[in-house]
Parts: C-alpha cells; sequence; structure tokens
C-alpha cells in the first residue's frame, strides 16, 4: 500500500503537471480570441503580467521591457479572451498592438500606427456578464480620502472586521498589508492585531469568501486601535467556490493552519442535497473526508470514526450530530456563520479527540435591520429572525422542523423496514419474549420528527467586550410504536383496554453556553467560556397498558427491553492570546471539565444488562507559540497541552507542532505532528434484532482505556488566485481504542455484558489530491484520497484487518455552474466498497423450546469488500431576487442519486434449507427534492 | 482552455483510482468443525447430536470423518463413558444417567482435532410457586367476540411465576400444552404453537400475560436453571455483515452447546369461561 502511496504521489505530480502542459501547448495553436484568461493582477507590472500570459495561456507578447516594467495595474481578468485582455493592459497608454499571423502580439506605440486607433476601453468583464443584476466589481477599495505623506511608521493596528449588511463580526478573516509579508487572521469575534504595521498610508488587502475583496487604504486619521473596516458581501454575481481549503486565499502568508478546510454554510444551498442543505455532508465532499456513510451525517475523517472527531458549536461540546438515523446533520445552516474543520494536527487549544475538530461559530445576528427569512422542502421547514435590539443587543434564533413528507417517510420507512426484516433474520434464536396472539384492531401510529433549534443573545457593553449567551437543542422521536385501543364491542361492554406497544427512539442534545470575550489591549484577547452540554438517548421497546374490565378493576402490565444514555459536560474554559512582538502569537488557556455519564440497558424491566453511571474531571492547560521567521516564509508553531484526569489520576501531556514554509507567494510546504488523548468514547452495543446502539462511556484506564493517537502530516499546495493543487499526507497511530461487544463471555460462570468491552490498536495513512478551479462560471474541484486504515483488536483477529471505516479509493468531482440566475452543480463521488465480514458457515442450535436458532461462523474480520460505492447527485437553483438586484431566496431543484445506483449497505444472511442466502441492503435510492427558501434580507 | 485541463486530470484521476483497486482477497477458508447439541438434565440420559456446518461456498470441502461413527466420550468422575450412534448424528449411552450437580466432560475427535467440553450441572431451583394455578380466556373467533384476531375481550390476571435467585443466576420458563388434542383459544389462529418460552433472566419472577397462550387446557410451567453458556445463545444471532463475528460456544474445536440444566415444573390449566 505504501508502495501505492509513494507511486501515486509520482503520478499526480506527473498528471497534474501534465494537464498545465496540454493546456499551453493547446493554447498555442488558437487564435487569441479563443483563449480566455482568468488571473487577478493587484498593482503589477505588465512585465510580469505578460510573463504569465506567455507562460501559462501560451499568449505570446513582444514589447518594450524598459516600459512594461514600470508600468502597473491592477485588473481581474475573469474569462477574458486574450485579445481582450491585451487592450486593458494598455489602457491609459500611449501603446497598441499588432497581431502577426503567428499568433504574436507585437505592443507598438500609437503614433506610429495611424491605422491602428487604440480601441475604446471595454467595459470591465464583469460589467458586461452581469449589467441587468448590477454585480458589483470583486475588488472593493476603500481610500478615505487622504493624499499627503505617512505620519506614523512601524505602529500596531488593531481592530475588527465586520459585514456590511448586518454589521455581523467576520471570523477568521484574512487581513494582509499589501507589498509586504505582514498579514494576520481575524480571531472568532472578528478582532485582529497587526505589529509593525509599515506606514499610516499602507493598504490592507482584506479577503473572506464570501465578501468582495477588499483594499482598505489606512490614512494618518484613523484610529489604530478599534479600527472598524466593513466588508461587503458578494452578491450571488460572483461566482465562488462555496467550499474551499483555507489556504487557498491569495494571502498565502495568513496560512496559519495545517490540514483546514473552511466553508461559509450560506453558499451550502448551490450543492445538491437530499433534503435540506447541510453542513456535515458538504465536508463529506472534501478529501479526506469519507463520503460512502449514508447513514452518518458524523464525518469519518482520515480513518477515523464520528465520535473521534470533536464538534463545537460556540465553544459547546456537541456529542451526537445525527438526524433522522443519520442521513442528516442537527445543525441549522441558517444559523451559523463560519465552519472549520481541522483535519489532523490540530494546535494545542483544541483536546479531548484523537482525530479532528470541526468548529462552528453561530452568527450574532443582524446589528442593524430586523431580518426574517424561511425555507420549505419536501423534509422539513425552517425560520430564523434576527432582532437587533437597540445599538448593543443581537438576538438571533433558527428552529427547523421535519414533518413526514416523503423523503422523511423513505428513510424511516426504510431503516424501520430493515429492522423487521432484521428480526424475521433472526429467527428464533433472540426472541424477543412470548410471541403472543396477533390482534390489532383500533391501532394507531404516533408520529415520528425531529427538530432544532438555535439561538444566541449577544450583548456589547463596550468596544472591548461582547458576552453571548448560546442554546442548542435537537431531538429526534424515532417511533415506530403503535397503540391499541378498545374495540367498540368491548367498550359497549363496560371493558376499556389501552395498550401501548413501544418502539421509541429518542434521542438529543441541549447545549448551552456564556461566553466573554474581551479585547484588553492591542496584543492580549481572552475568550472565556462557561457551558452545558447534554446528549440524551432513549430506547424503549415495550409493551405496556392497563386493562379495565366490567367492574372497574384495572390492571397494568409492562416488559421489553430499555436503554438510556445521558452524559452530561459542564464545562468551563478560558482562552488567551497575546501578541508580545513581532513574528509571535502566544496562545495559552485552561480548560476543566466535569462528566456526568449514564448508561442503563435492561430486559424484561428487570434484568439489568449494564448499568453505569461514571464521573470524571478533566483539567488543564495549553500554552503554544505561532512564530513566523524569515519575512514570514516560515511559520512554526510548537505547542503542548497538559491534562490532568482525576478518574485515573494521571496527567497527560500533548505536545504538537506543526510548520508551514511559503517557498514562494505560490508553492507552500506544510508539516505537523501532535500527539492526542480521549477521555470520553463512544462505542456500539450490536443489536441485531433492534438494531446496533451508539453509547457514551467515560474512560476508566481499565477496561476503557484513554485514548491515544499520534498525528504525522506533510504536504504541498500549489495556488494562484484562481486554482488550487494540493498533496497532503498522514500516518496516524491508534492505541488504547475500545470496542463493545456481547459476542465473547470474558468469564467462565457468568455472563457480565459490563465487562465486554476490548482493547485495540490501529494505524491510517494515506494520500490526498485536490485541484480546484475557484472563480469563473464554471467551479469546483476534483479530488482522490488513497488510504489505509486497520485495526487489531485480538478479540476479533490475530492480525491487523481492514477496520469498518477503511475506504482506500475515493474519488469526488464536484462542478458548480452560473447561468444568468441560475446555480447548477452536480457532484459524484466514487469509494471502494467498505469492508464486511462474511459468514464460511452456519449452523442451527435446537433450543430448549424446540425452536432453532441459526448461528454463521465467519470468515477472517473484514476480510471482503462490498461492491464499490459511487453516486451522482444534480441541482439546480434559481435565485429570486427584488428590482435592486437583492437576493431574497431561491427556488431549488435538486435530486439524490440521480442514476438510482443502488449502494450496498450491509449485507443479511439465513439459512434456508442446505444453503446460506445472502441479501444486500441498499442505500437510498434517487431522491427528487424542491426547496423554496425566502428572507427579507 | 483550464476546463479541458480539468476535465483531462479528472479522467486520469478516475482511470487510476479505478486501476489502484487492489482488491482484498476473499478468505474463502471453511474449517469443517462439527457442531454439538447436548442438554444435560439430572436423571436422564443424555442425547448428543453432532452435526456439520452449512458451508457458505459452494466448493467447500468438509472432513471425510462419518458423523454416525465418532468416538464420542462422555467423562464423568473419571469414568469414561463411549456414546453409541443412533444415525443422524445421535449418540446415547442408556448406561449413564446425569446426577445432580456433577460436572461431565466430552471428548472426540473429528478433522484431526479433538473436540472437548466440560459443564456442570446447576442446582434444582428452588422456591418456584405461581401466583394462581388457573386462568379464564375468552374463545376468540367466534360470534361472540366479533370474529376474533382482535383483543379478544376481557383479561383476566396473568400469570406471575416466582422462584428463589438469591444469585442473580439465569432462569428461563418454557411453557408446553399437554393436552392431546387441545383446543385453540383464537379459533383463527393457523398452526399455532403449543410450547413457548421467555428469554433467560436474573431476575426471580416473570409475569406471564393471558395473550402468550394459545390454547385451553393443561400447561406445564418448566423453570429452567440454566448455565450462562446457554443464556449467552440469545444474545449471538448475528445475521447481517454489520455485526457477524463467530458465535460463543463452550466446546473447544467444536461449536454448539454442551451444558447442563436444572428444572422445576408447576401445572396451570386455561379454561374457557362458562
Amino acid at each position: 500500500m505504501i508502495h501505492n502511496i509513494k507511486y501515486f504521489r509520482g503520478v499526480m505530480l506527473t498528471c497534474m503537471l501534465l494537464c498545465l502542459h496540454a493546456g499551453i501547448s493547446s493554447a498555442q495553436n488558437a487564435t487569441l480570441s479563443q483563449i480566455h484568461i482568468d488571473e487577478y493582477f493587484s498593482y503589477n507590472s505588465l512585465d510580469s503580467i505578460y510573463r504569465v500570459f506567455n507562460h501559462k495561456y501560451g499568449v505570446k507578447v513582444e514589447y518594450d521591457t524598459a516600459f512594461c516594467k514600470t508600468k502597473k495595474i491592477s485588473y481581474w481578468f475573469h474569462s477574458t479572451d486574450a485579445e481582450q485582455a491585451i487592450k486593458i493592459t494598455l489602457r491609459n497608454t500611449d501603446y497598441t498592438y499588432k497581431i502577426t499571423p503567428d499568433n504574436v502580439v507585437h505592443l507598438v506605440k500609437q503614433e506610429l500606427t495611424e491605422t491602428d486607433k487604440p480601441i475604446k476601453d471595454p467595459e470591465p468583464d464583469w460589467a458586461q456578464e452581469k449589467p441587468k443584476e448590477k454585480a458589483l466589481p470583486p475588488i472593493a477599495v476603500i481610500t478615505n480620502d487622504y493624499s499627503g505623506p505617512a505620519q506614523t511608521t512601524h505602529f500596531i493596528l488593531s481592530g475588527k472586521i465586520k459585514d456590511r449588511s448586518n454589521g455581523e463580526a467576520v471570523p477568521f478573516c484574512l487581513i494582509r498589508v499589501r507589498g509586504t509579508s505582514l498579514g494576520v487572521t481575524t480571531n472568532a469575534d472578528g478582532y485582529f492585531t497587526l505589529l509593525n504595521v509599515p506606514s499610516d498610508t499602507s493598504v490592507l488587502l482584506i479577503n473572506y469568501i464570501g465578501f468582495r475583496i477588499t483594499e482598505f487604504h489606512l490614512t494618518p486619521k484613523l484610529p489604530k486601535e478599534q479600527l472598524s473596516v466593513e466588508l461587503e458581501p458578494l452578491s450571488r454575481s460572483l461566482n465562488e467556490v462555496v467550499i474551499t481549503g483555507q489556504r487557498e486565499s491569495a494571502m498565502n502568508v495568513n496560512n496559519t493552519e495545517v490540514s483546514t478546510l473552511k466553508m461559509t454554510p450560506q453558499k451550502l444551498a448551490q450543492l445538491p442535497n437530499v433534503g435540506d442543505k447541510d453542513i456535515m455532508r458538504a465536508f463529506q465532499l472534501m478529501p479526506g473526508v469519507s463520503s460512502s456513510f449514508e447513514s452518518s451525517s458524523g464525518l469519518y475523517v482520515r480513518g477515523g470514526t464520528p465520535d473521534q472527531n470533536l464538534v463545537l458549536y460556540d465553544g459547546i461540546t456537541i456529542y451526537h450530530v445525527d438526524h433522522l438515523y443519520g442521513f442528516f446533520s442537527a445543525f441549522n445552516a441558517n444559523a451559523i456563520k463560519d465552519v472549520e474543520l481541522y483535519k489532523g494536527g490540530f494546535e494545542s487549544r483544541f483536546g479531548g479527540r484523537i482525530s479532528s475538530v470541526v468548529e462552528m461559530t453561530s452568527k450574532d445576528g443582524n446589528q442593524k435591520n430586523f431580518n426574517i427569512g424561511g425555507e420549505i422542502s419536501l423534509l422539513s421547514f425552517n425560520l430564523f429572525t434576527e432582532i437587533p435590539i437597540k445599538k448593543k443587543w443581537t438576538f438571533i434564533a433558527a428552529f427547523r422542523r421535519s414533518f413526514k413528507g416523503p423523503i422523511y417517510d423513505e428513510i424511516f420507512s426504510k431503516f424501520n423496514s430493515t429492522a423487521v426484516s432484521n428480526a424475521s433474520n433472526g429467527g428464533s434464536g433472540g426472541g424477543g419474549g412470548f410471541g403472543g396472539r396477533h390482534g390489532g384492531s383500533n391501532a394507531t401510529t404516533p408520529a415520528s420528527y425531529f427538530y432544532d433549534l438555535n439561538s444566541k443573545l449577544t450583548y456589547r457593553p463596550s468596544d472591548k467586550d461582547v458576552i453571548s449567551g448560546s442554546l442548542f437543542t435537537s431531538t429526534d422521536n424515532l417511533d415506530n410504536g403503535f397503540d391499541l385501543n378498545t374495540p367498540s364491542f368491548l367498550a359497549a361492554q363496560g371493558i376499556n383496554i389501552n395498550i401501548q406497544n413501544s418502539d421509541l427512539t429518542r434521542y438529543g442534545n441541549l447545549g448551552a453556553a456564556v461566553k466573554w470575550a474581551r479585547k484588553w489591549n492591542t496584543k492580549l484577547y481572552s475568550n472565556t467560556l462557561i457551558s452545558y452540554s447534554n446528549y440524551y438517548s432513549d430506547r424503549d421497546k415495550t409493551n405496556a397498558g392497563t386493562i379495565t374490565d366490567a367492574s372497574g378493576n384495572t390492571k397494568t402490565f409492562s416488559n421489553g427491553t430499555i436503554e438510556t444514555n445521558n452524559l452530561i459536560d459542564y464545562s468551563l474554559k478560558s482562552d488567551y492570546q497575546w501578541n508580545p512582538l513581532k513574528g509571535n502569537i502566544v496562545g495559552f488557556g485552561a480548560f476543566v471539565s466535569y462528566y456526568d455519564i449514564a448508561y442503563n440497558y435492561s430486559q424484561n424491566d428487570t434484568s439489568t444488562i449494564i448499568d453505569r453511571r461514571n464521573y470524571g474531571l478533566l483539567g488543564g492547560g495549553y500554552l503554544q507559540d505561532k512564530i513566523k521567521l524569515f519575512n514570514d516564509k516560515l511559520q512554526l508553531t510548537p505547542g503542548i497541552r497538559w491534562s490532568y484526569f482525576n478518574v485515573t489520576n494521571k496527567t497527560y501531556n500533548e505536545p504538537r507542532f506543526s510548520a508551514i514554509y511559503n517557498f514562494n507567494d505560490k508553492w507552500s510546504f506544510k508539516a505537523a505532528t501532535g500527539s492526542y488523548y480521549q477521555f470520553v468514547n463512544r462505542v456500539t452495543r450490536e443489536d441485531i434484532l433492534s438494531g446496533s446502539r451508539d453509547f457514551w462511556i467515560l474512560s476508566d484506564g481499565n477496561r476503557i482505556p484513554v485514548s491515544n493517537a499520534l498525528h504525522y502530516i506533510s504536504g504541498v499546495s500549489y495556488e494562484t488566485l484562481g486554482y488550487l493543487f494540493s498533496v497532503e499526507g498522514y500516518y496516524k497511530v491508534l492505541s488504547d481504542l475500545t470496542d463493545y461487544t456481547q459476542r465473547f463471555n470474558v468469564s467462565p460462570t457468568r455472563i457480565n455484558y459490563s465487562e465486554n468491552f476490548y482493547t485495540g490498536s490501529g494505524t491510517a495513512q494515506g494520500v490526498e489530491f485536490l485541484a480546484q478551479k475557484k472563480f469563473g462560471k464554471l467551479t469546483g474541484w476534483i479530488s482522490y484520497t488513497l488510504s489505509k486504515t486497520r485495526d487489531h483488536f485480538s478479540v476479533y483477529s490475530n492480525s491487523d484487518y481492514p477496520s469498518d471505516q477503511d475506504v482506500p479509493n475515493e474519488f469526488k468531482i464536484i462542478l458548480l455552474y452560473k447561468w444568468k440566475r441560475w446555480d447548477f452543480s452536480t457532484t459524484w463521488v466514487y469509494a471502494t466498497g467498505r469492508p464486511y465480514t462474511a459468514p464460511s458457515g452456519a449452523y442451527g442450535v435446537t433450543l430448549l423450546d424446540g425452536n432453532t436458532a441459526d448461528f454463521f461462523t465467519v470468515t477472517s474480520q473484514n476480510s471482503l469488500r462490498l461492491p464499490d460505492y459511487h453516486r451522482m447527485d444534480i441541482s439546480a437553483n434559481y435565485n429570486l431576487k427584488t428590482p435592486e438586484g437583492r437576493n431574497i431566496g431561491y427556488i431549488g431543484f435538486s435530486i439524490f442519486n440521480v442514476y438510482n445506483r443502488a449502494n450496498v449497505w450491509y449485507k443479511t444472511y439465513q439459512i434456508v434449507g442446505s444453503q446460506i442466502v445472502e441479501t444486500d441492503v441498499d442505500y437510498l435510492g434517487i431522491v427528487p427534492n424542491i426547496t423554496l427558501s425566502l428572507k427579507l434580507r | 482552455m483550464q476546463m479541458k485541463q480539468l476535465k483531462t486530470g479528472c479522467l486520469l484521476l478516475l482511470l487510476l483510482s479505478f486501476c489502484s483497486c487492489k482488491k482484498e482477497v476473499a478468505d474463502p477458508s471453511f474449517t469443517d468443525t462439527p457442531v454439538v447439541q447436548g442438554y444435560l438434565e439430572p436423571g436422564t440420559t443424555p442425547i448428543l447430536n453432532i452435526s456439520r456446518q452449512v458451508a457458505f461456498s459452494s466448493t467447500a470441502t468438509y472432513a471425510p470423518d462419518n458423523i454416525n461413527a465418532l468416538n464420542v466420550q462422555i467423562i464423568y468422575n473419571d469414568t469414561v463413558y463411549t456414546m453409541k450412534p443412533l444415525g443422524n448424528g445421535n449418540y446415547v449411552d442408556s448406561n449413564l444417567f446425569i446426577s445432580k450437580n456433577g460436572t461431565y466432560g466430552l471428548r472426540f475427535a473429528y478433522n484431526g482435532k479433538t473436540v472437548s467440553a466440560t459443564t456442570s450441572i446447576p442446582p434444582k431451583p428452588t422456591g418456584y410457586s405461581e401466583s394462581t394455578d388457573t386462568m379464564s380466556i375468552v374463545q376468540e373467533g367466534t360470534g361472540a367476540t366479533g370474529g376474533g384476531g382482535g383483543l379478544g375481550g376481557y383479561r383476566p390476571n396473568p400469570f406471575i411465576m416466582s422462584w428463589s435467585n438469591p444469585d442473580a443466576s439465569y432462569y428461563i420458563i418454557v411453557v408446553e400444552n399437554i393436552e392431546v388434542n387441545p383446543v385453540a383459544i383464537n379459533l383463527n389462529e393457523t398452526a399455532p404453537p403449543r410450547i413457548f418460552r421467555n428469554q433467560p433472566t436474573q431476575s426471580n419472577q416473570y409475569q406471564i400475560n393471558s395473550r402468550e397462550f394459545h390454547f385451553y387446557g393443561r400447561h406445564r410451567m418448566i423453570l429452567y436453571h440454566l448455565n450462562p453458556d446457554y443464556a449467552s445463545l440469545y444474545n449471538n444471532d448475528g445475521s447481517s455483515s454489520l455485526n457477524l463475528t463467530n458465535p460463543q460456544t463452550n466446546l473447544t474445536n467444536g461449536l454448539g452447546i454442551f451444558t447442563g440444566l436444572n428444572a422445576d415444573t408447576l401445572m396451570v390449566t386455561i379454561y374457557k369461561p362458562l
């Protein structure tokens, strides 16, 4: 496999070079009008521009070097044909051009060619494309009306970046000082500090996805502290990629993280969906995040499982992200402002998980105007409102609820028919108690649903303080039970019968937090959070009821299985960012979490199989320094996280280190390593009759050890304004993993299910390739991941075997195309089939009641593969605009699994006669959806 | 032009990805392991059944051993009892009667390996009692109850079966109708079962409702005291690729169950109201 990886690395690079070479070669044979240029130049000389034209597009230009080295322009060529591009470069000059038969452009002075008058400057291409929509140019220039010399040099500048439309702080946006390598990223509250700004007439270049690139001209009159800069949101007139690697910005100098993906939820609607736009599903389209797990919206990142992925919502740890059996995630995109996924090698400020981190920042709410909006699809409806309260308060709330429409019903019935099928396949062995005679008149089936609510109240008592309270709750109520009521003929006899046959799964999250962010001075910023997070999961599969006879005597009865898991996490953490001197950003903080985790599984109301309740205290701190060296070309981030866990009475040290070397403005090399511990684990209890169940438990340092991972990551990226090519490799060593199975009895005299936890280890390695086109009418990316994930649990096998989430090959194409008011998109994913364990043989055992239970012996663990997974989704959105061109929503059409591929979810087996019959259980087939989205602003 | 590059890249990557798919080699190995089924009850002569597995692969090869001519031995107090074959994989030794509280071993050779197991006879249940020994149930499927298939009318008190279980051992209740020609409670039911049971429980009581009965007449309420290896059979019936693992067994080099039981029985009667 390693050989394969090496082979692939070479092939991929060759492939990229071939692609570029092919483009250049073909360009030389084309006429200039057939060559389209997509480039952005910021105050570049004509000499450098023509070099790019030549090397990248094959456009040869003969020119006066002395003139072209001094003449500089800024311009965005957006699918501009080469001849037009040449004309644009010569605006306001004495030069015009001639094209010789060999397609070489010759620049000549105007006075020498009286017949070749310069052509009138064309309209900018964006204006040509979108004249009716009044599209904004991609660059916003804020000059601040000053002309004169600088008055201050080498000073500290601090401030805040906001969204002009609603006053929202813009988190994690890149700010660079033009002409220097000086740059910084805003924090989660939009604050930034730039040390050693050359002069108070410098120009800031500010870039954030979804906003116009802004040139902000500093002047001596502007404040050097608490500077406020407002960015103009892009109208939908610009074609922009929805998801992008953080380092896809032109301002590579600000690339401060390794293996980080960034998303703007507001653009999610452009992607196909199965019922609702989904943050977690969108991440699954990127390399390194598996996309073939339709029944989990949790992320499988680089061979990790969803429980190894830390999910933070405004700092609150969220333990369960699934709606409706995992087909949707529990996060409402309308309430979220920014999402970042750290695929590995993450910083010391994150802890408690061994694979990855998803950090979500919710919206503060519109500070300027009241806003309301909503969406309705075939799955759910969604409402949100933003309310500014005087000047210092804002409030936002977003609510979503499913209804039993066609999509909900399809998923619900698929899952539940599967469960029924399993039950019948289970034979008589497992049995669920007494069979009973069939009855069923006057049965009613209660409704199933899910909902979630996000709300946030923000208070800004001063320019330096932001206090916010966040509330997040989500609930799934999956009810497959039914009630039996008194038939009329019995009611007439005075008999009253009320029987509830429960098959209820109810789970959800409740998270609440109060955060205080303070900018103490230009160099120190703090963020303190106290949070409560509760995950609960209740499974009730029982029969219960009351019967009242004609004499008024009432009897009650109840039996079945009941399972509850309740996790409570109280946390307090305080993070600090300190900029002591240029080139250093010191991060430090402290945290403490108290866990109360209970899990109970009982049968027949009387027999408790597992009953655990554990308490734990986890506390510690971290320290890291982001050091920039060699004119910011090299960035080193050493750090250490220290934790004390009272259950094991041990301390855990997690040293981490990352490095980024920006060879030039296009090539970057990066590497990271680190140690990671996980103290709260999710394990799966197998139950074929009623579906396997996940539950969270606390490590006890004994049967459930504290999990550990070591990450090793390296990569290289080549990036221009319009394109990104990236290759990144990883290797992870996992130890002290926990699995739970009832299949092996550790006690010779007694079944003790609470002891059936097993410890194992694993490795994950892989290479990810990404090629992305970021601008133009057609945008998108292609990605390929080659990976290998192995587990080693001696209870299953004496040797390493493919883990359940091992997907060696994943290939994804995502294309988005804009045409007038329409946004079209298509995604196609291909993945090697997941491993599974098949039976080698089967046998029956006659039980004491005379029935026969079927049993299967198996091949080596996970030694076979399901058929390869592939699926295409398409969507088309028609954007609704006011006469002034303002977006007020869209009508979306989406088709999931457009060619109705029968992707296999798993296989079931039955003994029929003297044969074992294998049956495929498939994932969702084709699912169309329509969405109507409207908003006031 | 860039799109041409992208398209070319896409196609190349696609081809490469397919080329790189190194198919995992299936593990076709099927080991012909014998399946044993033996329940040892005090005072009875054990009957063992030995069978072969059903192979998933049609090309699997079986051991040459004759399933009806094995040298099957039960060891008790260092005495070896050789079982006599009865055909169809059944073996018996009429000289051997299972003793209470005894420990028994099993041994035979199959496919070049020695198959063995050991089990103990659990103590007889104590304190076994029932809340009542009769129950009246209205017949269904007659004109009086509106056509049957429904709830069948008035529900009597359930049987509450109790026993002593201070050490949380495993028990199971099997209910068997013992009438020669039993009358069905629901006339619309086709081939209702004469015998039924609950799941193993570590409790000291179990409630059996009238709905569980299918026939009128006398019923044996057999309470078995179980070893954990039998109880584990009830959590060992995975049939999906999501959770298949080798089933639990208390046999070495074998599959199935070889376990001791001890039972107590009470009688109840189900009658039709006058």
